[in-house]
């Protein structure tokens, strides 16, 4: 006793193909939209706060200004006294949280055409951790290839681990050809100052 | 009404007998034909690159996805630089290179560590989950790098710049000898989607290039040398 399925009628198989149309046009206008929205290298960016050499600069745990910049061939930590095949990027900055314990773990240098040297392994930033109010004086040094520094750029972070939506302050150092000319050719050791709290 | 049946399926009916009147085996093998032929607008057929591991020789240039590096000879000292503690239970092993970024990123530790082994050496040793050092085999062991105009170690790499550097080994235990020459082998990795955080990251380092290097001892290097 094996039965035929009754014959689709032409209203019924049309409706089928209808049904199917729809589900592959809303699959493609999905596609397209999905598309059209910005990925996590859009989503994930720090809010960046530009400034100048000169500039406080606010970030979202505090304020930052760079105090005093420096490039040589050398430089003597008061530990470690390191070489580099490029120049050692040397800057104290003045540190204060605005709203609780702070401090900045993360730093970087980039250049005009993107290129990134961040501190990591013996590029490093020193800062203590302070509570608000109470200024501070960090130290970084970073080692850079010497024809990137015009025009760079230091990129300064609270978190080392990540910086995906925090604050990012973005300074430009104002370094010219000239000054990395004369940087190069120093055969004097720079000796890092040390980390202090409570500068002026 | 036999007449209506078979035109009311179509063009789908002789196929459908066909298909029924098949032993299982040939459908198998028939989907397997329609799988493979699918497959080919989406890459099914393109061929894949050769995981053969290639001889390399001293001084070539050589890629791991992140990094380029030469290595042209290695040494051992029980002392190799005055930042090195003086080594009474083992000697150093230095495989002495040049080492470049290739992207526009500083590559960290990480991509250092999975650069290189020395496979085939045993009684390396190794600190492992910063616990105490214990001899590991040796496809375990990661180099530390060194850079030998100061001999300080980098733990990364900012990019535009070569430096001439050291990959550097303890090894430990007398039950063997080091020869003349030291097996090196090279690891690439992938760059390629990160499984579990959705990153594009350098991943799986698979074993690229192997070469053999000329190995020679070193005396220490003493505190009163001028």
């Amino acid at each position: 006793m094996s039965s035929t399925p009754p014959p689709l009628g032409p209203g019924r198989r049309r409706r089928k193909a209808t049904a199917a149309l729809l589900v592959v046009a809303a699959l493609a206008v999905g596609r397209v939209v999905t598309d059209r929205l910005p990925g996590d290298d859009v989503t994930d960016r720090p809010f960046t706060v530009t400034g100048s050499l000169t500039d406080e600069v606010a970030l979202r745990t505090g304020s930052v200004r760079v105090l005093e910049l420096h490039g040589a061939p050398t430089i003597d930590t008061g530990i470690d006294g390191y070489r580099t095949p490029g120049l050692w990027l040397t800057a104290s900055l003045r540190f204060v949280p605005s709203d609780g314990t702070s401090t900045l773990s993360y730093a970087a240098v980039r250049s005009r055409d993107g290129r990134v040297w961040t501190a990591d392994g013996r590029n490093r930033i020193s800062c203590p951790l302070m509570v608000a109010l109470v200024p501070s004086r960090c130290v970084l040094n970073i080692e850079v290839a010497p024809e990137a520094l015009p025009g760079a750029e230091l990129l300064l972070a609270p978190l080392s681990t990540d910086q995906r939506r925090d604050s990012m302050a973005v300074i430009d150092l104002g370094i010219t050809a000239e000054q990395v000319t004369q940087w190069q050719a120093q055969t004097q050791t720079v000796v890092l100052p040390d980390v202090e709290v409570g500068v002026a | 009404m036999a007449k209506a049946s078979a035109s009311s399926q179509g063009w789908l009916g002789p196929i459908r007998a066909w298909v029924a009147a098949q032993p299982l085996a040939r459908l198998s093998y028939a989907a397997l034909l329609i799988v493979l032929l699918g497959s080919a607008p989406f890459g099914g057929w393109r061929s894949t690159a050769s995981d053969a591991v290639a001889q390399a020789a001293p001084g070539e240039v050589l890629s791991t996805g992140q990094l380029e590096i030469t290595m042209e000879r290695a040494i051992w000292s029980t002392r190799p630089a005055l930042t090195f503690s003086a080594n009474k239970r083992g000697v150093y092993v230095l495989v002495l290179g040049t080492a470049r970024v290739v992207g526009d990123q500083t590559v960290g530790f990480q991509g250092i560590a999975d650069s290189m082994r020395l496979l085939g050496v045993e009684d390396l040793y190794r600190t492992p989950n910063g616990t105490e050092k214990q001899t590991s085999p040796a496809d375990q062991v990661a180099p530390e790098l060194w850079y030998r105009d100061d001999a300080t170690r980098l733990g990364a790499l900012g990019p535009g710049m070569t430096y001439g550097v050291a990959f550097v080994f303890e090894r430990r235990g007398a039950g063997s000898t080091l020869g003349d020459t030291l097996p090196v082998t090279v690891y690439r990795d992938t760059y390629r989607r990160h499984s579990i955080n959705g990153d594009m990251e350098w991943l799986d380092p698979t074993p690229a290039y192997r070469l053999v290097l000329p190995l020679e001892e070193r005396p220490p290097v003493s505190e009163d040398a001028p």
